[in-house]
């Protein structure tokens, strides 16, 4: 065919027409040697064709470089792109033996699968031989898949311990994503267990040398090994057939059963340590567990997981490997539920396979095998292996349990119960008898099983069964506690729930006392209740005195029941003491100072953070709570530079989904106080950008988080700022149907009620008002001052003007309590009242006493006298600007100017010092809060209020 | 891919919508490559590529929720690249370890259209973006072998007396295989106005 051909010249563009598609050409523009023809000139003559393929070549990351052995050109990936994505299957081509990927040179290939393909290689460098696994080129994958890959490969490779393959190196050449392992000798469970089952035999251990040794006969070595088969090369995937062919499996022995134990208790000892380390593997499975010739158990492929939970990778079977030994949280796709335990599940079924030789959760197809993750009971070991010990197949079945709160809490305890199966002591998990089975399984079929019920019942009356228990409870007790301890001090005190059974548990068991107190005071202090933590923490505290922890712990409990002074002289009691030694000590620490000393706080928390890590151990609550402390510097002191400091934690956290729902509330929140920083230096502009954020944050967090009442709060309150007040009280809402506790409630209605006033809603508005008052029934604005506010705003002035005076005469007069009456006098227009009042009470009145606030007491005093009109305002603003806190004192100062000018009909001067309330921003915010109130009115309604004339 | 059908408004409307989680993933799957491309062709390495596009990812993502799209405008393409540059600009100067006012929020670059059409790499990956998004569109509409046989001829540049046998198609099959994709492609790219945003 003698056509001629269109070229660009890839120097200039320009068009070039060549006669010849395998002669160089130059370009006639700019002179410069044109590439050789052979493969860039398509079949056709179709010139804008050929441009429009070089143009997608391009598009798509494919580029023409000069192959120097074969003298053609040939069409490599550019390094610069990686997004192929778009075509289903992207055949990869194998690395050849002696070529190199950066320092490693390929020896030969040992295996591949859906994750890459494994090299025995040489790193050059060190001269050494590896485990190279390299991934289908990344492209395939997409780009963000990859960065996450390379994240959490990271993280594995600070990985140290000896049931885990270490991984040396990691990095990218030329568009294929690499990971040197340590090479190591042995076989993957999951061939051991289609082709040498014997190998997991304690005679087998024996006689290679294994430590474990309880075997009491000694057959002849030599002869023994010389009848298995060679060991295979490491890390060599095969496909598994189904396992269902029992023949296969040796009849085994205890002590064969306790092997197995004891390998899986340091394949156990392996998953803790990483989980301490924020690294969940999340693919457990046989095949990624090698037996190695020195009888260790290793696990390799950490953080490989995330690639094949990307959505688009799930589509193609061929990518993602059998779903058999997914947890019901991974199989039923809900990530956000994903945490260490689905690790604790996947072992479980690893171990079911190892003992039984079948998988628990079968099927014809991925879908039924997934259903019966989620759905279908496990067939007890015992009913297909009949030998199988009672207390292996409890730890087994435990380690399986469908909800995670019910499996165990950590890796550590299931290595725990494996290691003392192992060794024939007493395991410390409960037999789940067949009856607590049932009712399991009627929880999750509610409706259905109804009928059954009555047959369990009379089952279980008929046979007298009853739940047996292990032996040493003391031990089982306090390994328990060990658990919620670490649950709640290092993961979430927030969320006790988790660990109120095991609490409970080991109560009934007989616990030591100091650390069952301990423990509860943290659960009381996650359950909001404060003072019920100070009772069991002075108990703690009489017996133990010293106890570090449990000073800080109640330290931060006064500071929640307002009692600073007192919190503050604990922690000097602490740190008189020594102050804090362990990373847990520096965490409550922190938290007692977190308001006082937000500063302070941050260090504390990050200490708590670096001394844990050095010790390799994982504390999660304390990466979170420097977030925290950064966004209670950012609320008192109105940086901008605490937001700076702020937003990449937070950012960290949220990527990291650790804490879903609070993650997304704490940067919610940070973007909310720094648009109210914004709004306060006059940049609305810019103030409503970030509340519009703040609101994206939140909204988000609700989606990430949908069980959270957090996020919802947040949305709350920067759709309030927003002014989208109906909006607001739906996300109010919809944060008072997850709430927890009456806390959270009764702050939701603080917040609400005011919503529904300014709209006019009085009735929902009183509603409100009258269910925070039930929570909080010392709060004189909620007993008395809002409640007058809605019954002027319903005409009743007569019930109005009642429930301020009740609040004037109430016994023993303070004067706090009477400087807010004349304030609500003022809300009523009653300026004589007001001043009247506070003339007439000032004999004989004590000024409640606040030392830990310099000018506290001078500051009530002079407020007194401004309130009654026998002191000028330029007074109160001189003292409180000589505070060292004049923001505790300004907002209060203005909001009383506000509502004097109010009595007195002048609404623009109460709208500007009304304004000025948000110069308040103490930790309650009080006048902010009221300031707010009473503005808001103003500004919707020049009507408002109807009572006061002009 | 199932967004073959979903246009860029569709998606900016999803992003804003909270009921719908893939914003994000979605978002960094359709511009991931362009502004990872883009940061590349400015000089930027590998890794600071990919911090690059997180970063413009997210602040696109944050400001989702204020941001009005007005496709007639190219006002989304202005803003990516504007996004781009000054997160190219701040890693540049934290790498040279200057002071500088760190502000995620500054919309003022939205409008900074002039200098986009002076910026041929940015129109030029602009381009390559839309040819990207022009062959992933229609690539729902062709068979797996086919596809193949058009990344590994094409693309590739294998022969195709080499693509017939890799794939296990007949020769025709390769050279008909290419003419058609690249018939969609040209007619999906035809019936877009160049100027509107993909």
């Amino acid at each position: 065919m003698a056509k001629v051909t269109k070229l660009y010249c890839p120097s200039c563009d320009s068009r070039i027409d060549a006669t010849s598609p395998n002669s160089a050409v130059k370009c006639h523009t700019c002179g410069s040697s044109m590439m050789n023809a052979d493969t860039l000139v398509s079949a056709t003559a179709n010139m804008g064709e050929d441009r429009f393929i070089d143009d997608l070549r391009e598009a798509f990351g494919f580029a023409q470089v000069e192959d120097a052995e074969s003298q053609t050109r040939r069409v490599s990936i550019n390094a610069t792109s990686r997004d192929r994505s778009w075509t289903p299957r992207h055949k990869q081509n194998a690395l050849s033996v002696g070529s190199k990927l950066g320092d490693f040179e390929i020896i030969r290939e040992i295996g591949h699968g859906g994750m890459g393909v494994v090299y025995r290689a040489r790193q050059l460098s060190l001269n050494r031989e590896v485990a190279l696994k390299v991934l289908p080129d990344y492209a395939r994958h997409g780009r963000r898949a990859v960065s996450r890959f390379r994240n959490e490969a990271k993280a594995a490779a600070r990985l140290n311990h000896a049931n885990v393959v270490p991984v040396y190196a990691q990095g990218d050449y030329e568009g294929h994503y690499f990971y040197a392992m340590k090479l190591v000798e042995g076989s993957s469970l999951d061939q051991i267990i289609k082709a040498q089952p014997q190998r997991l035999t304690s005679t087998y251990a024996s006689l290679h040398g294994s430590s474990f040794n309880l075997s009491p006969f000694a057959a002849p070595r030599q002869a023994i090994r010389d009848n298995l088969p060679a060991i295979d090369e490491v890390q060599q995937p095969k496909p598994i057939e189904k396992t269902d062919d029992k023949a296969k499996l040796p009849q085994r022995s205890k002590e064969d059963y306790r092997y197995i134990a004891s390998l899986l208790a340091g394949v156990a000892d392996g998953l803790a340590h990483a989980h301490k380390h924020g690294v969940i593997h999340r693919d457990i499975k046989p095949h990624n567990i090698i037996l190695g010739d020195d009888l260790q158990m290793y696990i390799t492929d950490f953080g490989l997981a995330h690639l094949t939970s990307e959505p688009h990778m799930t589509m193609s079977g061929e990518i993602m490997g059998t779903p058999s030994y997914l947890s019901p949280e991974q199989a039923g796709g809900s990530s956000s539920k994903i945490d260490h335990r689905t690790d604790i599940f996947s072992l479980g079924v690893t171990l079911y396979e190892l003992v039984t030789g079948q998988r628990p959760f079968v099927g014809e197809t991925r879908d039924q095998i997934i259903q019966a993750v989620c759905h279908h009971e496990v067939i007890p070991l015992r009913r297909t292996i009949h030998n199988v010990p009672r207390d292996l197949e409890t730890i087994c079945m435990r380690a399986m349990e469908k909800e995670p709160g019910q499996r165990y809490t950590s890796a550590t305890a299931l290595a725990e119960d494996l290691r003392r199966f192992a060794e024939g002591r007493p395991i410390l998990s409960r037999h789940v008898t067949f009856v607590e089975r049932g009712v399991k399984w009627m929880r999750r079929h509610k409706a259905a099983s109804l009928a059954m019920a009555a047959c369990v019942a009379l089952l279980a009356v008929s046979t007298g069964w009853v739940a047996s228990y292990s032996l040493s409870q003391q031990r089982e007790a306090d390994q328990k506690l060990d658990g919620a301890y670490d649950w709640l001090v290092h993961s979430n005190y927030r969320k006790p729930d988790v660990v109120l059974a095991d609490i409970q548990l080991a109560q009934d068991m007989g616990a030591s006392t100091a650390k069952l107190l301990f423990v509860q005071a943290m659960v009381d202090m996650g359950q909001s209740q404060p003072q019920l933590a100070i009772e069991k923490l002075d108990t703690l505290l009489a017996a133990n005195p010293q106890h570090i922890e449990a000073i800080y712990v109640k330290a931060w409990a006064l500071w929640r029941v307002r009692q600073p002074d007192q919190s503050r002289s604990m922690i000097a009691r602490a740190e008189a003491l020594g102050g804090p030694a362990t990373p847990e000590a520096w965490f409550f620490r922190a938290l007692a100072i977190h308001y006082d000393d937000p500063d302070n706080a941050a260090y504390s928390y990050q200490v708590a953070r670096n001394i844990a890590g050095a010790n390799n151990q994982y504390f999660p609550q304390a990466s979170l709570n420097v977030a925290r402390a950064y966004n209670q510097i950012l609320f008192s002191r109105r940086s901008l530079e605490a937001f700076q400091e702020a937003e990449p934690v937070l950012l960290q956290l949220v990527k990291d989904s650790f804490y879903a729902g609070i993650s997304h509330y704490l940067i919610s929140i940070t973007y909310r106080l720094a648009a109210e920083i914004y709004q306060d230096d006059g940049n609305s502009l810019k103030a409503d950008e970030y509340f519009q954020t703040s609101l994206s944050w939140a909204l988000q967090g609700e989606v990430a988080a949908p069980e959270d009442n957090r996020p919802p709060t947040a949305a709350a309150t920067s759709l309030e700022r927003l002014g989208r007040l109906e909006e607001s009280i739906a996300a109010r809402d919809r944060a008072e149907a997850l709430a927890v506790n009456d806390r959270q409630r009764c702050e939701g209605y603080y917040y609400r009620w005011r919503m529904h006033y300014w709209l006019g809603n009085i009735d929902a508005a009183a509603l409100d008002v009258q269910r925070h008052a039930a929570c909080n029934p010392q709060d004189p604005y909620f007993t008395h001052i809002y409640p007058a506010l809605i019954d002027a705003e319903r005409g009743d002035m007569t019930a109005a003007q009642g429930r301020i005076d009740e609040l004037a005469n109430r016994q023993p007069a303070i004067a706090s309590d009477l400087i807010l009456a004349a304030a609500g006098y003022r809300l009523l227009g009653m300026d004589d009242s007001a001043t009247t009042l506070l003339a007439s009470r000032l004999n004989g009145l004590t000024f409640s006493t606040d030392s830990t606030i310099p000018i506290f007491d001078q500051w009530q005093r002079e407020l007194y006298d401004y309130c009654a009109g026998t002191l000028p305002f330029e007074a109160l603003l001189t003292l409180a600007q000589s505070s060292d806190t004049p923001w505790k004192f300004l907002g209060e100062a203005y909001y009383h100017a506000g509502l004097m000018s109010l009595a007195l009909g002048n609404r623009a001067e109460a709208i500007n010092n009304l304004k000025q309330t948000r110069k308040s921003f103490d930790d309650t915010a009080d006048f902010r809060y009221n300031g707010g109130l009473v503005l808001r009115r103003l500004l919707d309604d020049p009507t408002w209020p109807t009572w006061v004339q002009p | 891919m199932g967004m073959a059908e979903s246009t860029r408004i569709t998606l900016l409307l999803r992003l804003r919508d909270r009921s719908d989680t893939m914003g994000w993933d979605e978002f960094d799957e359709r511009y991931g490559e362009l502004l990872y491309r883009y940061a590349r062709g400015r000089g930027a390495k590998h890794e600071t590529a990919e911090d690059v596009v997180q970063e413009v990812t997210m602040y696109l993502f944050k400001a989702m929720a204020g941001f009005e799209y007005d496709a007639r405008k190219g006002r989304f393409r202005s803003y990516l690249r504007s996004a781009v540059v000054h997160a190219l600009g701040r890693r540049a100067a934290k790498e040279a370890k200057q002071p500088i006012h760190l502000d995620p929020h500054d919309f003022d670059f939205i409008h900074a259209d002039k200098e986009t059409s002076a910026d041929a790499k940015w129109e030029r990956e602009w381009q390559m973006h839309r040819l990207r998004w022009a062959l992933k569109s229609v690539a729902d509409e062709f068979e797996e072998k086919t596809l193949e046989a058009f990344e590994v001829h094409a693309l590739g540049g294998l022969s195709v007396e080499d693509t017939a046998k890799q794939v296990g198609i007949s020769v025709a099959s390769v050279y008909q295989a290419k003419s058609r994709v690249i018939k969609r492609v040209k007619a999906k790219l035809d019936a877009t106005d160049p100027e509107c945003d993909v």
